[in-house]
């Protein structure tokens, strides 16, 4: 209950939870049998193994954050390897992939991020309090050579069984594709094993964005399987290291990142491709579920849509085309595939919208006040989404400026209200401008699912006399799936 | 009771209630804390009430992530993409694939 106050997600009490990846922060809602593969027991310890104060309050901030600008985060994956660790990540996002792993990774990685992100005022700052890692790059204008510190902290860390993320491609995507895969993950690994570092695991990481520039959209992340450094490139004993300078080494272990990160992450031959394949996943899924008008989840989807965009090509061309075709119907109705199967007669119409108005009504007031106290910096996070930029650096840009103009907004509340009545005022405006901001958030998702009711219950005679139609390419749609 | 005060009630203290009772309700239920340290939170709580709150909503543990899971009546679809992500890495034929599908009732 409380919970779901900050965070505005409702809970599935109907599912089977995978706590695989769980967090140490969640372990306290785990079983025994759990507890055995996801870290140190908590049980009965206030304070968490292995984290520092700093490492609670960051983790305090980046999930508030994540979760304001994400409505939906899920996560899949292997087991979380205990000892030194490097994750390697695909990198669509810019700072927003920072923050969902950030949130959702087991402990705080040292994140290695180019220099010039030092550059902008006050995220700089931010970099260092978080422990991020700079590398330099000859395009950003530094000298390759001035990253031996940069090797040299990895190493450290990976020595001290930590944790390292990085982004091996190098650059913020624009495609959705992983771009050739550079050789600085493997050097790292390599030279900190000869630097004493051992049992490093490699943990190829994907993040998937429904809409990686929209607020409250939905996000994925899968972890691929943990690649052990020893198998890849098993140490010589008695011979001499040569760790980061093995060419041949750093070869074979650049390919097999490339390979793991290309299962994890989406990996399309472009966005036509990428969207088609996801409505087929998307399909496909609903035709076997038990309840077709049930939403797929975003990690089903594309964990099917990735394995189809390693069919060959005549397969997924033909998945395409089948897409295409029902894609149009659909467009032409107004409607998706999961209203489609969700017939909406005159009872449920009139209790649904009664449902919709009536939270609705209650929920206004406390919205309306939201929507006044954060009107500011809402419009500086759409001013910021309006500028021309690509949709990577948008997704950087964003929970930024929200991070900055909402922290300002409510520091200068907070500090107003505990002036000019008392600290225990101040007080109460801390612990109410989340919950105001999550009124408005429900408010506006409400008044949503409200206007999709009545839209579709105007459009239910063309939908019945169209059926036919449809329910034939849908079926052509799941075979050319299922076929493939 | 002025308006005013009615509006101070309805936007400010029913909220605040409702939260300063979630709070104590979500520490007896921790089961993280030790059970002295979830006395001394509820304790703070009832003497301190709106400061103990405001420094209990800095300080709990952030939500878990929530993980990947398999809700009723979705198993087969979930099958689906396991047995999808088997061929993607190898480990089953275009034979054993069909076979597959026909063993989840995915396809007849």
């Amino acid at each position: 209950m409380w919970a779901e106050t900050l965070a505005g997600t409702p809970v599935d009490v109907q599912s089977v939870v995978d706590r695989r990846w769980s967090s140490h922060y969640g372990a306290h809602e785990m079983d025994e049998t759990q507890r055995s593969i996801s870290g140190p027991s908590t049980a009965g310890a206030d304070v968490v193994e292995g984290t520092t104060r700093k490492d609670r309050v960051i983790a305090k901030i980046v999930s508030f954050l994540a979760r304001a600008v994400y409505r939906d985060i899920e996560v899949h994956g292997e087991p979380v390897p205990r000892g030194s660790r490097l994750t390697v990540s695909n990198h669509f996002g810019g700072f927003s992939d920072a923050l969902v792993l950030l949130h959702v990774l087991p402990t705080r990685p040292g994140i290695v991020a180019r220099d010039v992100i030092w550059r902008v005022p006050v995220v700089g700052r931010l970099m260092n309090w978080v422990g991020a890692i700079p590398v330099h790059k000859p395009e950003d204008g530094g000298a390759q050579s001035n990253n031996d510190q940069m090797f040299a902290s990895c190493y450290k860390a990976l020595e001290d069984e930590g944790h390292i993320l990085i982004f091996p491609e190098g650059v913020t995507r624009n495609e959705p594709s992983i771009a050739r895969v550079k050789t600085g993950a493997a050097r790292i690994a390599l030279g900190a094993r000869a630097h004493g570092a051992g049992d490093i695991e490699i943990v190829p990481v994907g993040i998937h964005y429904e809409d990686k520039a929209a607020l409250r959209s939905r996000v994925f992340v899968k972890g691929g399987e943990p690649l052990d450094l020893d198998e890849l490139v098993p140490r010589d004993e008695g011979a001499l290291d040569r760790g980061a300078d093995d060419r041949d080494s750093v070869a074979v272990v650049t390919e097999a990142i490339d390979v793991g990160l290309r299962r994890a992450a989406p990996d399309f031959a472009d966005w036509d491709e990428a969207r088609l394949l996801g409505t087929a996943a998307e399909v496909t899924l609903r035709s076997q579920f038990a309840d077709p008008t049930s939403a797929v989840p975003i990690g089903l989807r594309d964990r099917l849509a990735n394995a189809l965009a390693d069919r060959p090509a005549a397969q997924r061309r033909r998945i395409c085309e089948a897409a295409v075709e029902y894609r149009h119907d659909l467009d032409a109705l107004g409607l998706t595939d999961g209203e489609l199967h969700d017939r909406l007669g005159s009872g449920r119409f009139t209790l649904s919208a009664i449902w919709q108005v009536l939270v609705g009504v209650l929920l206004a007031p406390f919205a309306l006040l939201g929507a006044v106290i954060n009107i500011i910096p809402f419009l500086v996070v759409k001013a910021v989404g309006l500028l021309r930029v690509a949709p990577s650096m948008l997704a950087t840009i964003k929970p930024v400026a929200a991070f900055v103009a909402f922290g300002i907004t409510w520091g200068v509340l907070i500090w107003r209200a505990t002036a000019s009545t008392g600290w225990v005022a101040g007080a109460a405006v801390l612990v109410l401008l989340p919950v105001y901001l999550a009124a408005v958030v429900w408010f506006v998702e409400r008044m949503t699912l409200l206007w999709n009711l009545v839209r579709r219950w105007r459009r239910r005679s063309r939908t019945e006399s169209f059926a036919e139609h449809l329910v034939s390419h849908r079926e052509a749609l799941v075979e050319a799936v299922l076929a493939a | 009771m002025s308006d005013r005060e009615v509006l101070v009630v309805v936007l400010v203290s029913l909220p605040l209630v409702v939260l300063w009772v979630s709070a104590i309700v979500e520490v007896l239920r921790r089961r993280d804390l030790a059970t002295g340290r979830r006395l001394v939170w509820v304790a703070a709580l009832l003497v301190f009430q709106i400061p103990a709150l405001a420094v209990y909503v800095v300080v709990r543990p952030p939500r878990p992530v929530r993980m990947s899971r398999v809700a009723v009546g979705t198993e087969r679809a979930e099958a689906l993409v396991t047995l999808a992500e088997q061929r993607q890495r190898g480990d089953l034929t275009d034979a054993e694939w069909i076979t597959g599908l026909q063993e989840i009732g995915a396809r007849t």
